[in-house]
């Protein structure tokens, strides 16, 4: 049974109540509390048979936890006061473990949720029995790794997520792993790329692992996490041939790149070859085209966008000048601006569904 | 604590782009080095394969004695900080810093032990109950220091970490980071693309350029000793003034000439010069803008290496001037860093002096220095 941080804090605080040393083992006798206790004990066989029946092992007291699957407890002495203590620890955390088991149970509902499974006619029902809120301001997260097995990393984003009520993690695929949000006082829908990239940050430094993140619509009701973790999964495919160096995509910041994406390629090669030519070709060097979307990137600022390339702000004059000399379209008007970034972008989507297709 | 060993590192990337070639370069134990250059020179990949987050194709990389090219990120006790600062927006600032520790499993205690020294280091003591989005830029890029400090690693890697903060805030935290490096006694690696900041804070810097190391040295050395044409111009702002000159020889003297103008080359230069077959040809000469002055008493002095020159523009800075002056034989602008009083105004006629002391002469072709230090 995997049990979050959440809950280990909960037993902990319970030892730390106790006047004598206590752990907390899984079914195979691997200390699981102490954190930093890291042995193996072997359970005597009698315990295994019966485990809510308390078992002195020379000078250690030693019993399991009722449903739903039996964990031990070891406490360090073997008087009648310790036995008693162990009865009252067992029933405590046999209740802490309860409760973990019940959100396993609302985990179920919410996947099913996410997987479309559940109907809106059903949503009353189902969500009243696990007691979740049919009305909230949530949205999905949808991280994508290129190698790793999703599995290995579903234990570090439990551990980061566990604490919130009613943020929730799956694996959704062999790659993928989905991040169901609930926001509330502490996070605001404003901040959730914030909130991405941190994740972005803690998979890279913790896990070793480069990550694409999807972020979907902020919804309001639970029906509505199956279109999120949709529009998360988007986002990714849309994102990506625009900006390929980018990890986080956000579909409701997106507008531009999602209308573009539905254009049928024709008229896109079409307009996207009005400005990008042969006539064209030798202006347009990479570095040139670097330098252009760094100057939209920096919304049309000069010295801003100077100091990131490290050029000098006449070079980037001298570069925009000749751009407008040759198409006629001066980038630091914002009408001109608007257009060429639409055609630059109908080119970069071309060329991805070449290469898909 | 450790050293750092990068031996004959490349990173070639599928499909034949090499982004760095030949990387040799042993860092000391509590050293600061900055590794500098252009967009796309290979600094942050040196960086990224040092972190473990990019493979490297070829040579050997060590952290203290034990070769780690095979060894995960998180096992090299190493920690990054990035321009992104990257903090969660619902955790306080005690709980960003102690997050990582956490997810390692630390003991409580020690977790506190570990972010109340790191805030008291920082300085941000006062800020740990706070929720990011209550912090400044500044206050926020400390935090994700502090993140960096908890893990107590031996070595630390910042990729470009002020570029997000505005030019006041840069200049703070620049000196922040030299305190916070030597508060903490521990090997800094330092990426930036922003040639004053390698100046300011590196023990030695790293120029590197097309995925080459062009020259590593002490910031002064880089300065006063640059090894080629490019190091020349990207140390130093305003950049180097460049020349095409010949050098020839007029009884007994050699003089560097270009269009009408004609300059003394001293004979302390000669001497320092690796070969002497270059007089008589073409070379490129070099002066920074602080060798060059409109003074009378520099005209004095330096009698035998005037130049007449059109003011184009003056720049008043305050604590100087800038002079941006045409000649002949010199394509562009000669840039002049003088004295804020001087009298010399747009679209003068003047005469400036070149500090002949200070020339620098490169070969036009290989663009490596002619001269000895």
């Amino acid at each position: 049974m995997y049990l979050n941080q959440h809950t280990l804090a909960k037993i902990s605080s319970v030892f730390s109540l106790l006047s004598m040393p206590a752990l907390l083992l899984d079914t195979d006798g691997q200390v699981i509390l102490p954190e930093d206790y890291h042995k193996q004990l072997l359970l005597p066989e009698q315990l295994l048979a019966s485990p809510h029946e308390p078992f002195i092992n020379g000078a250690f007291t030693l019993i399991g936890t009722t449903d739903p699957e039996p964990m031990y407890l070891c406490f360090s002495g073997n008087s009648e006061e310790v036995i008693s203590i162990a009865k009252i620890c067992s029933q405590l955390i046999s209740s802490i473990l309860r409760e973990l088991s019940q959100d396993s149970g609302r985990e179920t509902t919410i996947r099913r949720i996410l997987d479309g499974e559940i109907d809106a006619s059903d949503i009353l029902v189902v969500a009243n029995d696990q007691q979740l809120k049919i009305e909230a301001e949530r949205c999905v997260l949808y991280a994508q790794f290129s190698s790793v097995p999703a599995e290995s990393l579903i234990g570090i984003l439990k551990d980061a997520f566990s604490e919130n009520e009613g943020d929730y993690v799956f694996e959704v695929g062999r790659h993928a792993i989905a991040i169901v949000k609930e926001f509330n006082d502490d996070l605001e829908p404003g901040e959730i790329e914030q909130y991405a990239m941190a994740l972005c940050s803690t998979l890279t430094t913790e896990a070793d692992q480069s990550a694409l993140i999807g972020i979907g619509g902020v919804k309001h009701s639970l029906i509505q996490l199956h279109e999120s973790l949709i529009e998360a999964k988007k986002a990714i495919n849309i994102g990506l041939p625009f900006r390929p160096k980018q990890q986080i995509f956000n579909y409701s910041g997106m507008v531009l790149e999602r209308f573009l994406y539905d254009i049928p390629e024709d008229s896109a090669v079409q307009f996207h070859q009005t400005l990008f030519n042969k006539k064209t070709a030798k202006l347009f060097s990479e570095e040139m085209l670097n330098t252009i979307e760094a100057f939209f990137d920096n919304s049309l600022n000069l010295s801003e966008t100077a100091r990131k390339l490290y050029i000098h702000r006449n070079t980037l004059v001298y570069r925009l000048d000749k751009i407008q000399k040759i198409t006629g379209l001066d980038l630091r008007t914002f009408d001109d601006a608007m257009t060429f970034k639409l055609l630059m972008l109908m080119g970069k989507l071309r060329k991805d569904k070449k290469q898909r297709y | 604590m450790a050293s750092v060993s990068l031996k004959h590192i490349y990173k070639v990337y599928a499909g034949g782009v090499t982004a760095v070639s030949d990387f040799c370069l042993d860092i000391e134990d509590k050293e600061f080095i900055v590794l500098v250059g252009p967009s796309g020179c290979g600094k942050s990949t040196t960086l990224r394969m040092v972190a473990g987050l990019e493979e490297i194709s070829d040579g050997e990389l060590y952290i203290g004695e034990k070769l780690v090219n095979d060894v995960a990120p998180k096992d090299r006790d190493i920690a990054m900080v990035f321009q992104n600062y990257a903090l969660y927006p619902h955790m306080t600032v005690y709980d960003n810093m102690a997050f990582g520790l956490k997810l390692r499993k630390t003991p409580k205690a020690e977790i506190e032990r570990r972010v109340k020294e790191a805030a008291r280091i920082l300085d941000i003591e006062h800020l740990l109950n706070r929720k990011p989005k209550a912090l400044s830029g500044g206050q926020r890029q400390r935090v994700a220091l502090g993140r960096a400090i908890v893990r107590e690693p031996k070595v630390f890697l910042m990729d470009e970490p002020l570029s997000n903060l505005d030019a006041k805030l840069r200049v703070a935290m620049r000196t922040e980071i030299t305190k916070l490096h030597q508060k903490l006694q521990t090997t800094f690696i330092y990426v930036t693309h922003d040639q004053t900041e390698a100046m300011t804070m590196g023990s030695r810097i790293v120029v590197m350029r097309d995925g080459f190391i062009q020259q590593c040295d002490s910031p002064q050395n880089l300065y006063d000793y640059p090894a080629n044409l490019f190091v020349a111009g990207f140390i130093g702002s305003p950049q180097m003034n460049f020349f095409n000159v010949t050098l020839e020889k007029q009884g007994g003297a050699v003089y560097a000439l270009f269009g009408d103008n004609k300059i003394k080359v001293p004979e302390e230069k000669l001497q320092k010069l690796l070969s002497d077959e270059c007089i008589g040809k073409e070379v490129i000469m070099g002066i920074r803008p602080e060798n060059i002055s409109d003074s009378k008493e520099a005209c004095q002095k330096f009698a035998d290496s005037t130049v007449k020159v059109h003011v184009e523009v003056t720049e008043l800075m305050g604590s100087e001037t800038y002079l941006y002056l045409s000649t002949t034989g010199k394509d562009g602008n000669i840039i002049a860093r003088v004295d804020p009083r001087s009298t010399s105004r747009t679209n003068d006629d003047i005469i400036v002096a070149f500090d002949t002391s200070r020339l620098h002469f490169f070969d036009k072709d290989s663009e490596t220095t002619l001269l000895n230090r």
